[in-house]
């Protein structure tokens, strides 16, 4: 009978021939010694799963799982039944962990029993090839340590680098494990375990390396794209204490809110008015309703949905609408 | 200016202000200004010096200090025995506060800071490389550090960030070094190697 090991790390492996020997290298110098690595080869047509099983026979802690090429959700599923820790760390086949990275997280998760998913900071490499509008995204999201800042930012951008997490193996499975829908698998689970009011946290250390590449799903994926991400945002929603108002306000009549203008009447609300900041388009009518000035609010009864992609003006919108005796998360939501 | 209180460094130093009198102790005093170029506090100057202390082959060398800086790595090199010291930094600030911690150190006379990047040494045939800098730099210099290493000579490369590390090594075994030492630390590495024989 093999027993528990502290951690089972997660690995999906997808053609990653010229990454793997690093990956591998970065877990066998963990300072936590006592895990297992799931390693599931997802039908790869290179050297991945040579590679794979000769790590497992020179290394009993690694289990290699094959598959015909199913996707992402589908080799994460069939790994995460292979895990035998409850504690689950994720880990991408092209990525690097700190050698610190599963005794802290693990510790972590040891002391705070409340705790469903912890995160870590991430930094993204090689530096050359590291895009402007990925450095943001990591820099905004590497600042959300404590529950309320990532679950207050849950539908702004992903508040987690799905590969960084730690998660208790029991809140996953209980939920269905991860769900092929027409977005991201790991938004998917954040969103569904915030809707089960799962606890998450985020240790500031720097403790995941994400490799950049053109060829990374996130860059390539038609269901990681921004379009797939809002309907993803809209569809849940939909089934948060927004779904109790029948009209929304929405702040920002720029072209991020008019997106969401769109999916929020697909959706079956009723957009009753808009605030703006720019005199050009205050007195204009966008689908049906008054864009006026943000000066002119007072809370009416409407949810009020803040379009507003500049980090600084969203934060202080939500001074603003908190100083108007408006909660997050019940009246006012941050969407980008 | 700003200033620091005495610390020790590897197991030769003690870095001091300049000007600060040196405690009854029997490690090397080593007077730094630090100006904005830290004060050998990182922990990527404090494993250069560790492995520095390490290499029998200081004494006598001649040494390349890539990305000088205060100077710490030079200075340490002389007193550690090495018989001359080029450093280069692409910062002219930091040339001068090395030019004036070698002075201060009365060492000098064996350090030759210059300003400018790789292209400001012409020079090769180095017994001992110093480089304590971007990984980029590291990655992209490969073949220019290579030829102003001696054949067998030493490289340390240090600064490295941990997602670099492997690559970094990757690279220059590739290149035909052997790798002596691979130092990981807090946040960053420092890979000692032997450079190839040269035919």
């Amino acid at each position: 009978m093999p027993t528990q090991p502290a951690v089972s790390i997660l690995m999906p492996v997808f053609n990653a021939a010229d990454t793997l020997p690093a990956t591998l290298r970065s877990l066998r110098r963990q300072q936590l010694r006592d895990w297992q690595l799931v390693a599931v080869d997802d039908g790869s047509s290179d050297s991945s799963l040579a590679i794979l099983t000769r790590a497992t026979g020179q290394d009993p802690r690694i289990d290699v799982l094959c598959q015909p090429h199913a996707g992402i959700s589908a080799a994460l599923n069939h790994g995460l039944a292979q895990c035998r820790s409850c504690l689950i760390a994720r880990m991408d086949a092209d990525d690097l962990s700190h050698p610190q990275r599963l005794a802290r997280q693990w510790r972590y998760m040891r002391q705070h029993p409340e705790t469903t998913v912890v995160g870590c900071g991430v930094r993204a490499f090689p530096k050359q090839m590291v895009k402007p509008g990925m450095a943001r995204y990591l820099r905004w999201q590497n600042k959300l340590h404590e529950h309320e800042a990532i679950v207050r930012n849950m539908f702004v951008e992903s508040p987690l680098v799905h590969p960084s997490v730690m998660f208790r193996k029991l809140a996953v499975t209980t939920l269905g494990g991860y769900r092929n829908r027409p977005w991201c698998e790991d938004y998917d689970l954040w969103l569904r375990l915030a809707q089960n009011q799962a606890r998450f946290a985020r240790l500031p250390k720097i403790l995941y390396f994400w490799r950049e590449s053109p060829q990374r799903l996130t860059r390539t994926a038609a269901y990681c794209s921004k379009d797939a991400f809002r309907a993803c945002k809209a569809h849940f929603l939909a089934q948060s204490p927004l779904a109790t108002f029948n009209t929304i306000t929405i702040w920002g009549a720029g072209p991020e809110g008019k997106r969401w203008a769109r999916l929020l009447l697909e959706q079956g609300w009723q957009i009753c008015r808009w605030l703006e900041l720019d005199p050009r388009k205050i007195g204009q009518r966008l689908y049906g309703a008054r864009v006026e000035h943000v000066e002119a609010y007072e809370p009416d009864g409407s949810a009020v949905v803040v379009a507003v992609a500049a980090p600084g003006a969203r934060r202080q919108i939500r001074t603003f609408l908190h100083q108007q005796g408006l909660t997050e998360g019940y009246q006012f939501w941050c969407v980008t | 200016m700003r200033q620091f209180s005495p610390f020790e460094l590897g197991k030769t130093f003690m870095v001091l202000p300049p000007g600060e009198t040196a405690p009854e102790t029997e490690k090397q005093p080593l007077w730094l200004q630090s100006g904005a170029f830290g004060s050998g506090e990182h922990e990527t100057t404090a494993s250069c010096i560790e492995l520095m202390e390490s290499l029998p082959e200081l004494t006598g060398a001649q040494v390349l200090d890539l990305g000088t800086g205060t100077g710490i790595l030079s200075i340490a090199a002389v007193y550690l025995g090495a018989q001359q010291i080029v450093g280069v930094d692409i910062e002219a600030q930091a040339v001068q506060a090395a030019q004036t911690n070698a002075l201060n150190n009365h060492c000098h006379q064996r350090c030759d800071m210059r300003c400018g990047s790789l292209e400001a040494v012409p020079e090769t045939g180095f017994d001992v490389v110093l480089a304590n800098i971007y990984a980029d730099i590291l990655q992209e210099n490969v073949s220019s550090l290579l030829t102003r290493v001696r054949s067998e000579g030493i490289l340390l490369l240090s600064g490295i960030p941990f997602e670099d590390n492997y690559d970094l090594r990757q690279l220059y075994t590739g290149h035909g070094c052997q790798l002596l030492r691979n130092h990981m630390l807090e946040d960053f590495s420092s890979i000692l190697l032997r450079a190839p024989r040269q035919q």
